[in-house]
């Protein structure tokens, strides 16, 4: 089971570096003609820390949906971790989704799995070896602080806990690139930046991480690089940002 | 691939099997039913051919003499008989032989045999002819009406071989046609069961294929379990079918002893491997059928 740890390429050129999304002319429509996102051109580079801001609906879960490949876009081309998605065959959907941590608000952890289980999953059902798996959950587990609850159930952890699991699902097999959507929308501030602070370790440690919020007083104290999206389109795109109330 | 991996699989096709143990009980025992059924209609057809295959072997045509009929010639009779196309064996069979025969295969109790050693003997000399197959076997009959004038009458077993074979057809063909409807019920009900499974899974399907497993592997655990179930159901089915038919076997031998049925352990050990790699591949097949549209990614 190779680990596609983020080794450090040296010119993450402008599309198709294994931690770099690109969007060139993206749009979305869902049947019959709500239009989720509007002709986005960005591109996101290797070690970035994104925030995706824009009240409900304005197309910030489409724009992480799409960059993990749960849906086609329906114009335009998106080529994340070095694969252009519109020309990838299902069966090789999986490598890239390997690729890709992914987090959201409601955690999605199997609750009758320990932690441990939870967190080993993504090395199980990707056929790691026991010495791999024995390895690398006890490392994931710490980083996340969650290491004296390996043989709980997610129910008898806090909001907060649950989603350092869910984040050490989503590192298990080192991606390169870390999607949240909404990670802290279910937390209490504390909390929230707690996760916060984790991302942003898991950031410095190389990984390209988009994060989706309307958290104002996280996007506002961090500084980094806000895409503002308003009714699918992308309003503004600035590196230092803020958040944005209109568009 | 790895054991690990395997063991996984199994983990979870367990769970599918426990989790969902109404269903699961459902399905095995439907595939149980209708293999019982299938395992039913085999064992009779397999004898009914066998019935047939065994009267064939018998002698196929009896010539009875007329009482008068001179023993001298009965050398000259046999050759006559012999050079008739398509026959392969004559016997002659004296009046004296014939009772033997019968006191050998009614018993020496018969009040029939005492009856008939009481008089003189009431039977006739014969002469048994064997045909090669039984079609031709008016042919034979005709010809040995012309060329022998000692003969009395002729009896031959012509409408039972070809009747016991109509029935061997008729039977193999309406439980053709009554096990498939039976095993698409079977089929069908586990496919039903491993979307029930698959559904109360979409959760931990949705994850894996989040975190990058291949649908091959995603699909293994339900493979099983569908494979499981019929393997339970198949195992049930054989264990009655060998029940069943040594009991009947049991029976027939007590009850009916000239009747020529197959030996049970010969017919019971095919049957029942046949049996159960039908119930695993039926369970394979079901569950493939339920995963083909949930699997699209």
């Amino acid at each position: 089971m190779p680990f596609l740890s983020a080794i450090p390429s040296p010119s993450a050129g402008r599309a198709g570096g294994p931690s770099t999304i690109t969007l060139i002319g993206v749009s979305k429509t869902y049947p019959p003609k709500r239009q989720a996102l509007v002709d986005i051109n960005a591109h996101i580079d290797k070690g970035e820390f994104v925030f995706l801001t824009g009240p409900s609906g304005a197309g910030k879960s489409t724009f992480l949906r799409l960059v993990y490949r749960e849906e086609l876009p329906t114009r335009g081309q998106l080529i994340v971790a070095g694969r252009d998605l519109t020309r990838l065959r299902p069966r090789h959907v999986p490598y890239l989704r390997r690729q890709i941590g992914v987090v959201f608000q409601d955690f999605r952890l199997l609750p009758d799995r320990t932690v441990w289980e939870n967190v080993a999953f993504p090395l199980v059902v990707t056929e790691a070896s026991g010495r791999e798996i024995q390895r690398r959950v006890p490392l994931l587990l710490e980083l996340v602080g969650l290491r004296e609850h390996a043989r709980a159930r997610p129910h008898e952890l806090s909001g907060g806990e649950q989603q350092r699991c869910a984040l050490a699902r989503a590192m298990a097999l080192n991606p390169p690139i870390l999607l949240a959507d909404e990670p802290t929308g279910n937390l209490d501030p504390e909390l929230a930046r707690g996760i916060t602070d984790l991302l942003e370790e898991i950031n410095r440690m190389g990984t390209t991480v988009v994060m989706a919020t309307h958290a104002e007083a996280i996007v506002n104290r961090m500084r980094r690089r806000v895409m503002h999206l308003h009714a699918g389109r992308l309003v503004s795109d600035e590196d230092p940002g803020r958040y944005r109330h209109e568009a | 691939m790895k054991l690990r991996t395997w063991g996984f699989y199994f983990a979870e096709a367990w769970r599918g099997v426990v989790g969902n143990g109404l269903m699961s009980f459902a399905s095995a025992s439907t595939v149980a039913l209708s293999l019982v059924a299938l395992a039913a209609i085999v064992i009779l057809g397999a004898n009914l051919e066998h019935m047939t295959r065994m009267l064939e072997a018998q002698v196929q045509v009896v010539g009875y003499l007329k009482p008068d009929f001179d023993r001298r010639w009965s050398d000259l009779l046999v050759q006559k008989v012999r050079a008739i196309p398509h026959v392969t064996d004559v016997r002659f069979v004296t009046k004296e032989e014939a009772l033997d025969r019968l006191r050998s295969e009614l018993g020496p109790d018969s009040v029939l045999l005492q009856a008939a050693e009481d008089t003189s003997n009431p039977l006739p000399d014969t002469i048994e002819v064997w045909v090669d197959k039984p079609s031709q076997i008016p042919g034979v009959v005709r010809a040995m009406r012309e060329s022998v004038t000692s003969l009395d009458s002729v009896d031959y077993q012509q409408e039972v071989v070809s009747r016991l074979a109509a029935l061997t057809r008729a039977v193999r063909l309406a439980g053709a046609g009554f096990i498939a409807l039976l095993l698409l019920a079977a089929l069908f009900i586990i496919a039903n069961t491993i979307r029930l499974t698959v559904f109360a899974r979409r959760r931990e399907i949705g994850i894996m294929k989040l975190v990058g497993a291949t649908n091959g592997f995603i699909r293994w655990p339900f493979l099983l379990e569908g494979m499981l179930l019929g393997f339970v159901g198949s195992a049930l089915a054989a264990a009655a079918a060998w029940a069943g038919y040594r009991w009947l076997a049991a029976q027939v031998a007590l009850g009916l002893p000239f009747m020529p049925i197959l030996r049970p352990d010969r017919v019971l050990l095919p049957l029942s491997e046949a049996l159960v790699a039908f119930g695993v591949a039926l369970g394979g097949a079901g569950s493939l059928l339920s995963l083909r549209r949930f699997l699209r990614v």
